[in-house]
């Protein structure tokens, strides 16, 4: 699905350039870094993470498969190898997302 | 560079960042308890990113992200337009702008750690 990796692909490379100005912050020392990392204690911030984690992955999983494809394996069982990554996915995204979840939003 | 070599460097670091990306939330979200409560601080990251080995290794990341972001961005131009070469050139080199700014910021970052 080539619009999934472009509307993913486009969202994680924002994240990324606010992300390396957050880091940047590092070279006005340790106060400035805290100072900047604060803001993004709040709840809202870390249900931000957890669907920054389902970007990730969907991302990478659309992309695997896609890369498959165009090299030119597995096209009799497209339908399959894409539920397959769906559902690998999905998993990992589980595994990740409700750690983060519990220990991020809900304080546990 | 040809469109294949292109192709190849977008699904290289697309495979790097599998694994640099796994380590990243690893390390930074998931290895303490008190990262699992993302309470991430200087405090908590010190250790780390004080260290040679994981400068490197957080500057290559920081790279190869960028470059396949960017490149991503020129796919996406490239597969929704038609550009001309002029036109391509001046993207290329916006977008190469682009990474040098920020990989300079995200290298200062270590600078005096």
């Amino acid at each position: 699905m080539i619009p999934l990796q472009r509307w993913t692909g486009i969202a994680l490379l924002i994240y990324l350039l606010l992300h390396i100005r957050t880091i940047h912050t590092l070279s006005e020392g340790p106060q400035a870094f805290d100072r900047a990392l604060a803001v993004f204690r709040h709840p809202l911030f870390k249900l931000g993470e957890v669907a920054l984690l389902a970007t990730v992955i969907a991302h990478a999983a659309n992309g695997l498969t896609l890369t498959l494809f165009d090299l030119g394996y597995g096209h009799r069982a497209r339908r399959r190898i894409r539920m397959v990554a769906a559902v690998a996915g999905g998993a990992l995204f589980l595994a990740g997302g409700v750690p983060l979840f519990l220990g991020g939003v809900m304080g546990r | 560079m040809s469109t294949a070599i292109h192709w190849w460097l977008q699904r290289l670091t697309g495979a790097l960042l599998l694994l640099l990306l796994a380590g990243h939330f690893w390390v930074e979200h998931f290895l303490t308890q008190e990262l699992r409560r993302g309470e991430l601080s200087y405090q908590a990251i010190a250790g780390r990113i004080t260290h040679p080995a994981w400068q490197a290794i957080d500057i290559a990341f920081l790279i190869v992200a960028l470059y396949h972001g960017l490149a991503g961005v020129r796919n996406i131009v490239l597969d929704y337009s038609r550009v001309g070469p002029r036109a391509l050139r001046l993207l290329t080199w916006a977008l190469a702008a682009v990474g040098a700014m920020w990989a300079w910021w995200g290298i200062e970052a270590f600078r005096g750690l």
